[in-house]
C-alpha cells in the first residue's frame, strides 16, 4: 500500500480533490452576474480548464523525476533563481490561505458563534492545520481522503432532504440566458480560482510514483471536483432561486437554513458547515505545507518545526488583522483574476526552460 | 515527535480553556420568540413593534401554579421612529436575551405593507437568527391586536393558532402559507410579485391602560377573540396594493398551481335554490402556465386539470344511475365553477389591481428569456393589463363515493 | 518461499538510546556453573541457593549393587512423586544390571533402558537445573559423572476449560482458554491440524522466567509482520511480566495512543479464524488470552457469532455495533452543542420540555453533563468490584437516587440524565473491552470542546480523532485499513459482511501470496 513514502492513487485524488475547493466556494458569487442561470456550466467548464496545466506539471515530472518544481528551475537556472521564485510563491499561498481562513471564520461567527473573538477560531484552525502537517505527508494524505468522504457525504445526504419539497424546476430551466462572452467569462475566472490546486501539485508531483503515466489520478481528481462542485451550485440555485442565489456569501449554509426535516429539525445548516470547516482545514493545511517546502528550499533546512511556526504566524497574524469577509473577498477574487494562474504559467514556463538548458548542458557535455 | 504534538494538543487545549465561552447561553436564559408584529402609523410615521414570547413553566414544583401565562404567550410592543429603535425598547423590558430561531410566524400590518416591507425583508435577508422559513402574513387592520389575540378555548399562543391555521389553509384553498423566504424570492424575481395570506382577528384594539404601558412600551397585553386566515393580499413591488376575496384566492391557487384539496361546489346563477348545487372535493389540482409570443404580442395560456370526487348528488335533476354521460355532465358544472373562480382573479389582479402576482412574467421568461432581458422586463407593468389569457380547465371527477345510484326519498 | 512481503512497512521509531542502566544482578545469575561431580556437593550447592524453607526433596538411591549412588532432587508441591517412583526408581531399582558394562554408560544406559518416562534430557549446566527444578521437574544426579538427567514430571493444578466469561456467544463453541501454555496451544493444534502451524517459543522476564509462545500458519501470514514481532519480543529487556497483559504494552506500536492495536480474546476458535486469515497470535502462561496483531479497528466489532449467523443477519449487527460506538461518543456532545450554543436546531416542542427542566438547576449544563457523566463511571466501576450478593441493591439505589430524586429536588435536568445514560449503555453495545474506555476517553474530550465551543469545536474535535487514528499503524496495517487506504477487497468483510461467496480472498495486506481461501466450486 505505501511505497515508500510515495503517494498511492486515492490519496493524489483526495489531495487534488480537496485542493481545488478552497476559495471557490464562496468567491463564485462573483461572476453570477455575468452567468445567471448557466453558473453550474461555467463552473464545470471552468474547472476542467485547470487540467491541461495539471497535465504540463506531470510532464515535468517526468522529464525530471524525483524533484518538485522548484527543484527543477534549481536544475537548470541555479540555486538563486530558484529562492528568489520561492519567495512570492510562499506569499501567494499566504495569502491563499489568508482569504480562506478570514471567510471561513466570519461564516462561524455569523451563522453559530457570535460573540466569539476572531482570533481564537483562526488560532484554532491555524494550529490544527500545523499538528495535521509536522508528520509525514503520507498520514496527511490519509486524513484528507477521510475527511473527503466524509465531507462530501455530509453535504449531500443534507441536501438530499431538499427533495422534494424545496426543489423548483423552474428557477434553473432556461440554462443559457446569457451571452456567449458572459458565460466564457465567468467559466476564466472560476479557472483562475481553481488554479490553487496547481500550486500544491507543483509540490507534490515529487512523490507521485511515475507521474505522466498517472496522469488519470491527477485528471479525475480535478473533474470529480468539478462535477461536485457544479451540482452543489445547481442545488443551490434549484432551491433558492439564482436571483437570491447569487447574493448570498457563504453558499451552501445559506440555502441548508431553508432546509427542515419535519417539524423537528428545523434547519439543516448546523451539519453542512461541518464540510466547510473541513475544506478550510484542508485548506490552510495545504498552503502551510506548500510555504514549508517552498521556506526549505530558501533556508536550506531539513523540515524544521520553527519554520513551520514562523509560517504559522505569518498566516495567522495578517489574518487577524484583515478581519473581516468583505475584504477578504475581494482579495480572493483579485487574486483569482490576477494572479494565481499567471504566476503558475510563469513558474511552469522557468520549469520548462530550465530542464531544456539542463538537457542540453548534458546533450553538449556528452558529445 | 511526540513532544511536538504534546506541545501542540496542550497549546489547543489551553487556548480553550481560557476563552471563557463568549457564546455560552444557557437555555433557561433565552427568551424564545414565537411571533413578530409590525405595524406602521401613518400619521406620525412612527413603527410599533410587537413581539410575542413563551415563558416555559417549571416542571417540578408539581403545577401547584397552574401556569396559564405560560401557555398562552406574552405580548410586548413598543412604538419608536425605525424598527431598530423599537427592537431595543422592547430589550429594555425582557429579562431574558431575545432569541429568534423559534419564530413561527411574521405578521405585517395593513398600514406597514404600504410602507414597511423591504426593511424587514432586508432584516430577515441578512441576519441569519431569524428563520426565513416561517410563515408571513398580513393582517387586515392592526397587526398588534392580532398578536394579542387569546382565545380562551385553546392553550396555545396566537402565533402557534396563525401558523397552524396557515399550515391548513391548503386544504380550504382560499389561501396558501407564504413564507418569508418566498417573499424574497417573489420579491427578487421580475415578472412575479408577492401575494401573502391574511389573518383577520375578531378582538378589539389594543387599547393603553393604566399601569400597562410605559411611553410607548406596552406590557402583556391581552384582548380575547379569534383567529381567521382566509384571503390573501397583493403587492406590487415592495407595496401592498389590495386584498383578494376567498373566491379570487381559490383562483390563484389554481394559477399557481398550488397542490390545493378543498372543496368546491357547482356554479348556479343567483336565485338558485341551495338544494340544487353539487358539491365537490377537489383531491388533486394542477396548475401550468405558458407565455406565446402571438404576432409579436405576448400571450398566456394557463392550463388547470383537476381530479375531483364526488359528494353530493340527490338533485331532482339528472338521472338515477350515476352514468358516464351523467358524469360528464357534472364535471362541465365543475369546470364552469373552477373557470369563475380563476376569471374572477384575474379580473380582480390584471384589470382592478394591475399587479402581475400569478408570474406571468417569468413564465415569459422562462420561454424567451433573451427577449425578456432586453425587452420586456421594463416594459411589462405597462402590457401586463392587456395581455390575452386564455384558461384551460380540465376536470376528472375520479371517486364517484360509495354508491352507484342516488337516494331517492320516498 | 519466503518471498517479498513489501507490502507492510512498519513505522515504528526505534528505542531512544538513553544509556540503559546497568540492571543489578539477581543472586542466582551470579551463580554460572557447571554440575558437579559428587551428589553431595550437588545437594549443598542447591541447598545452598534455594534456601531450606522452599519444600526440596533430596533422596539418594544405591544402584548396581552399591557401587553407584544416584541422588533425586525436587520441588515437593510441583512434582508428581508417585509418577517418578513409579516410573524412574521402580526400573531403576529393580531391574538387572550387569555392573561392569553398565558403569561405564550408566548416563545413556539409565535414560534408554531403566526409565519408562519419556520425557527426559541431559544437562550439565546448574542453571538449567534449577530452571527445571522450578518447572516441577526432577533432577537425577549420578555420582561421578557430572551431567544430570532432568525428567518430566510437572503436576501442578490446572484450571479446566470452561465457558469464555467475558466473550459469550450463542452458537460457538464454549471452550476459552486457561493459564496453562501446552492446553492453550493444545486446543489451537486441534483446531488447525498442519505442519503449517509454526510455533516459537521466548522466555521473558528474569524473575517470571514466562514462557511465549509466537504462533502463525507459514506461508499465510505477513512474514514481516512476524519478524517484526519475533524482534520485539527478543528485545524485551525486563525483571518480570505476568502473562500477556504486559506483554502487549512492551511490544505494540506507539503504546500511548488510547486505541489498542492488537486483539486479546479468551476463545480459541477466534484465533484459529485469524491465524487463519494471515494474523499471528501470541500466548503465554499465566494468561488466558491470546494476543493477535495486526489488527484493525474494524476488528473491533467482530464477533464469531457474525460468521455463523445469516450474512444479512450479521451485517445487520455489525452496522448495530458501529452505531452504537458512535451513538455513544457523540450523543452527549450534541447535546450540549445544541442546548448551549446552537440553539435553533432543537425542535419547538423540546426545547419548552428542556428549558422548563433546566429551571432551578445550579450548575450550567457542561458541568452537569460532566459531573453525571463522572458520576456514571463511578458507579460503573463500582458495580463492577461489589460482589453480586449487594450488587442488585447498589443498582436500584443508584437508580432511584441519580435518576429520580436528584432531578425532583433539582440537582440535574432530566433530559442530561437520558442522554448521559443512553451514551453509557451503548457503551457497552460493542463486543470489545479495549474499546469501551478508549470511547468514554473520546466522549469527554468531545465534551469539553462542544461545551466550549459548540458545533465548532465538536466538528474540529473529530477531525482531531480521525488524524489521531489515522496514525496508528498495527505492525504495519494501517489502522483503519480498509477504509482509508483503500482496499475494495478487504471491505466486504469489515463492517459488513458478505455471505461466503464472496469472501474468497485474504486481505491483499496481510497475506500476499496465498490470497484464495475458496475455490469457485466452494458455494454453488
Amino acid at each position: 500500500m505505501q511505497n515508500d513514502g510515495k503517494l498511492t492513487r486515492e490519496m493524489v485524488f483526495s489531495l487534488i480533490f480537496m485542493s481545488v475547493l478552497g476559495n471557490i466556494v464562496y468567491t463564485h458569487t462573483w461572476i453570477d452576474n455575468a452567468t445567471d442561470r448557466s453558473a453550474w456550466v461555467a463552473s464545470l467548464a471552468g474547472i476542467s480548464l485547470v487540467i491541461p496545466f495539471a497535465v504540463w506539471i506531470l510532464y515535468l515530472g517526468k522529464l525530471c523525476p524525483e524533484a518538485t518544481v522548484f527543484e527543477m528551475v534549481d536544475k537548470g537556472l541555479g540555486k538563486i533563481v530558484s529562492a528568489v521564485l520561492c519567495i512570492p510563491f510562499i506569499l501567494i499561498n499566504a495569502l491563499v490561505a489568508i482569504a480562506q481562513l478570514n471567510m471561513y471564520t466570519e461564516m462561524v461567527k455569523v451563522f453559530f458563534l457570535q460573540n466569539t473573538p476572531i482570533w481564537i477560531i483562526m488560532l484554532s484552525l491555524v494550529l490544527m492545520g500545523i499538528m495535521f502537517i509536522s508528520g509525514e505527508l503520507t498520514i496527511f494524505a490519509r486524513l484528507v481522503e477521510a475527511l473527503a468522504i466524509l465531507g462530501m457525504l455530509n453535504y449531500f445526504t443534507s441536501f438530499i432532504f431538499a427533495f422534494p419539497n424545496n426543489i423548483n424546476v423552474e428557477y434553473i430551466i432556461p440554462i443559457f440566458d446569457t451571452s456567449w462572452l458572459g458565460f466564457i467569462q465567468g467559466a476564466i475566472f472560476i479557472t483562475g480560482e481553481a488554479s490553487e490546486c496547481l500550486l500544491l501539485l507543483m509540490i507534490i508531483v515529487r512523490f507521485i510514483p511515475d507521474p505522466f503515466k498517472h496522469y488519470k489520478w491527477v485528471s479525475y481528481g480535478i473533474i470529480l471536483s468539478g462535477v461536485i462542485f457544479s451540482i452543489a451550485i445547481l442545488v443551490i440555485m434549484t432551491m433558492m432561486s439564482p436571483e437570491l442565489a447569487k447574493r448570498i456569501a457563504f453558499g451552501g449554509v445559506n440555502a441548508a437554513k431553508m432546509l427542515q426535516i419535519g417539524d423537528y429539525v428545523r434547519g439543516l445548516e448546523v451539519f453542512i458547515f461541518g464540510t466547510y470547516n473541513f475544506i478550510a482545514v484542508g485548506k490552510v493545511s495545504v498552503c502551510l505545507y506548500c510555504s514549508w517546502i517552498a521556506m526549505q528550499k530558501v533556508l536550506g533546512s531539513n523540515k524544521s518545526m520553527i519554520q513551520l511556526f514562523i509560517i504559522g504566524l505569518l498566516i495567522f497574524v495578517p489574518s487577524v488583522l484583515l478581519g473581516t469577509y468583505n475584504k477578504a473577498y475581494f482579495l480572493a477574487v483579485f487574486m483569482g483574476n490576477y494572479v494565481t494562474l499567471p504566476f503558475t504559467i510563469f513558474i511552469l514556463l522557468l520549469a520548462s526552460i530550465s530542464i531544456f538548458i539542463k538537457n542540453k548542458k548534458a546533450g553538449s557535455i556528452a558529445k | 515527535m511526540k513532544k511536538r504534538i504534546a506541545l501542540l494538543l496542550i497549546l489547543l487545549v489551553l487556548q480553550i480553556s481560557i476563552c471563557g465561552c463568549w457564546d455560552y447561553t444557557e437555555y433557561e436564559n433565552i427568551a424564545q420568540v414565537e411571533g413578530i408584529a409590525v405595524d406602521f402609523d401613518n400619521s406620525t410615521k412612527e413603527t410599533t413593534m410587537t413581539q410575542q414570547y413563551i415563558v416555559p413553566k417549571s416542571t417540578k414544583k408539581s403545577d401547584s401554579l397552574g401556569g396559564s401565562s405560560g401557555e398562552t404567550g406574552i405580548v410586548y410592543s413598543a412604538k419608536a421612529k425605525t424598527l431598530f429603535d423599537a427592537l431595543s425598547k422592547l430589550q429594555q423590558v425582557m429579562i431574558k436575551r431575545i432569541f429568534y430561531g423559534y419564530l413561527k410566524v411574521f405578521i405585517l400590518g395593513e398600514e406597514a405593507s404600504r410602507y414597511n416591507l423591504m426593511d424587514i425583508i432586508d432584516l430577515n435577508d441578512r441576519s441569519p437568527v431569524i428563520r426565513d422559513t416561517a410563515y408571513f402574513v398580513v393582517a387586515s387592520g392592526n397587526a398588534q391586536k392580532v398578536l394579542s389575540t387569546v382565545d380562551e378555548n385553546t392553550a396555545k399562543t396566537s402565533s402557534e393558532i396563525i401558523s397552524g391555521l396557515v399550515n391548513n389553509s391548503k386544504t380550504t384553498g382560499t389561501a396558501f402559507p407564504v413564507t418569508i423566504h418566498d417573499v424574497t424570492e417573489m420579491l427578487a424575481i421580475g415578472g412575479w410579485e408577492v401575494a401573502v395570506p391574511r389573518v383577520i382577528s375578531t378582538a378589539d384594539d389594543i387599547k393603553p391602560e393604566a399601569g400597562q404601558t410605559q411611553d410607548d412600551v406596552f406590557l402583556a397585553e391581552k384582548s380575547e377573540g379569534g383567529l381567521r386566515v382566509s384571503g390573501m393580499a397583493a403587492f406590487k413591488g415592495d407595496k401592498f396594493v389590495g386584498w383578494l376575496n376567498e373566491k379570487e384566492s381559490v383562483g390563484l391557487g389554481l394559477i399557481m398551481g398550488k397542490k390545493l384539496t378543498m372543496y368546491q361546489v357547482s356554479q348556479r346563477p343567483a336565485g338558485t335554490d341551495p338544494a340544487d348545487i353539487l358539491y365537490f372535493r377537489i383531491d388533486s389540482s394542477k396548475g401550468k402556465i405558458k407565455a406565446k409570443l402571438v404576432n409579436g404580442e405576448p400571450e398566456i395560456q394557463v392550463n388547470v386539470s383537476i381530479v375531483a370526487d364526488l359528494r353530493k348528488y340527490y338533485t331532482d335533476q339528472g338521472s338515477e344511475f350515476l352514468t358516464p354521460e351523467e358524469l360528464t355532465r357534472l364535471e362541465k358544472e365543475l369546470e364552469d365553477s373552477i373557470r369563475s373562480d380563476i376569471q374572477a382573479a384575474l379580473i380582480r389582479g390584471q384589470n382592478e389591481l394591475e399587479s402581475d402576482i400569478f408570474g406571468f412574467g417569468f413564465a415569459f421568461f422562462r420561454e424567451y428569456p433573451r427577449l425578456w432581458q432586453t425587452d420586456y422586463e421594463t416594459k411589462w407593468p405597462d402590457i401586463f393589463p392587456d395581455v390575452p389569457v386564455d384558461v384551460t380547465v380540465k376536470v376528472k371527477i375520479q371517486h364517484t363515493g360509495t354508491n352507484i345510484r342516488k337516494l331517492i326519498v320516498k | 518461499m519466503n518471498s517479498t512481503n513489501n507490502n507492510i512497512k512498519i513505522h515504528r521509531k526505534p528505542k531512544r538510546n538513553d544509556a540503559p542502566l546497568p540492571a543489578p544482578l539477581l543472586p542466582s545469575e551470579k551463580q554460572v556453573r557447571k554440575v558437579f561431580s559428587s551428589i553431595d556437593e550437588n545437594f549443598s550447592f542447591l541447598n545452598d541457593l534455594l534456601g531450606n524453607a522452599m519444600g526440596i526433596v533430596e533422596h539418594k538411591y544405591c544402584l548396581l549393587d552399591d557401587k553407584t549412588e544416584i541422588g533425586l532432587v525436587y520441588i515437593d508441591s510441583m512434582s508428581n512423586k508417585e509418577y517418578v517412583s513409579k516410573q524412574v526408581i521402580e526400573p531403576l531399582l529393580s531391574s538387572p544390571f550387569d555392573s561392569q558394562k553398565h558403569l561405564n554408560n550408566i548416563l545413556f544406559l539409565i535414560q534408554s533402558k531403566f526409565t519408562y518416562i519419556p520425557d527426559t534430557k541431559t544437562s550439565n549446566e546448574m542453571k538449567q537445573i534449577t530452571e527445571e527444578l522450578f518447572r516441577g521437574n526432577t533432577i537425577l544426579f549420578i555420582d561421578g559423572i557430572d551431567t544430570a538427567i532432568i525428567i518430566g514430571s510437572n503436576k501442578s493444578e490446572k484450571r479446566s476449560i470452561e465457558k469464555p466469561e467475558n466473550e459469550p456467544s450463542l452458537f460457538g463453541s464454549m471452550d476459552s482458554f486457561t493459564e496453562d501454555l501446552e492446553t492453550n496451544c493444545s486446543l489451537l493444534i486441534r483446531r488447525l491440524p498442519t505442519p503449517d502451524l509454526r510455533f516459537e517459543a521466548f522466555t521473558v522476564g528474569r524473575l517470571s522466567q514466562s514462557k511465549v509462545k509466537l504462533l502463525w500458519i507459514e506461508n499465510i501470514s505477513n512474514t514481516k509482520a512476524v519478524e517484526e514481532a519475533r524482534q520485539r519480543i527478543k528485545s524485551i529487556d525486563i525483571d518480570a511480566i505476568d502473562g500477556i497483559g504486559a506483554l502487549t504494552e512492551l511490544i505494540e506500536d506507539q503504546p500511548l495512543s488510547i486505541f489498542a492495536k492488537y486483539k486479546q480474546t479468551q476463545r480459541p476458535d477466534v484465533t484459529a479464524k485469524y491465524l487463519e486469515d494471515g494474523h499471528f497470535a501470541i500466548l503465554g502462561s499465566n494468561s488466558p488470552y491470546a494476543f493477535i496483531a495486526p489488527v484493525s479497528f474494524w476488528d473491533n466489532f467482530k464477533t464469531t457469532d457474525d460468521y455463523i449467523d445469516k450474512s444479512l443477519v450479521a451485517t445487520y449487527l455489525r452496522l448495530i455495533r458501529v452505531a452504537a460506538f458512535i451513538l455513544s461518543i457523540l450523543i452527549s456532545p450534541l447535546y450540549l452543542a445544541f442546548i448551549t450554543h446552537n440553539h435553533a436546531v432543537v425542535p419547538p416542542a423540546l426545547a419548552q420540555n428542556i428549558a422548563s427542566g433546566r429551571e432551578g438547576v445550579p450548575f450550567p449544563s457542561i458541568v452537569e453533563v460532566l459531573l453525571v457523566t463522572i458520576i456514571i463511571g463511578i458507579i460503573r466501576e463500582a458495580a463492577f468490584r461489589i460482589p453480586s450478593s449487594v450488587g442488585f441493591f447498589v443498582g436500584l439505589l443508584g437508580a432511584i437516587v441519580i435518576g429520580q430524586s436528584a432531578v425532583t429536588a433539582g440537582y440535574f435536568s432530566a433530559s442530561v440524565i437520558i442522554v448521559v445514560a443512553i451514551s453509557a449503555i451503548a457503551n457497552f453495545g460493542f463486543p470489545s473491552n479495549p474499546m469501551v474506555l478508549p470511547a468514554r476517553l473520546i466522549n469527554y474530550f468531545l465534551i469539553i470542546l462542544s461545551g466550549f465551543l459548540g458545533m465548532f469545536g465538536l466538528i474540529n474535535g473529530i477531525a482531531i480523532i480521525f488524524w489521531h487514528m489515522l496514525r496508528q499503524e498495527s505492525f504495519g496495517v494501517p489502522y483503519l485499513y480498509p477504509l482509508v487506504p483503500f482496499d475494495r477487497e478487504a471491505l466486504k468483510d469489515s463492517f459488513v459482511r458478505m455471505p461466503f461467496g464472496h469472501l474468497r480472498k485474504r486481505f491483499e495486506i496481510l497475506s500476499k501470496n496465498n490470497r484464495q481461501r475458496m475455490s469457485q466450486k466452494g458455494i454453488k
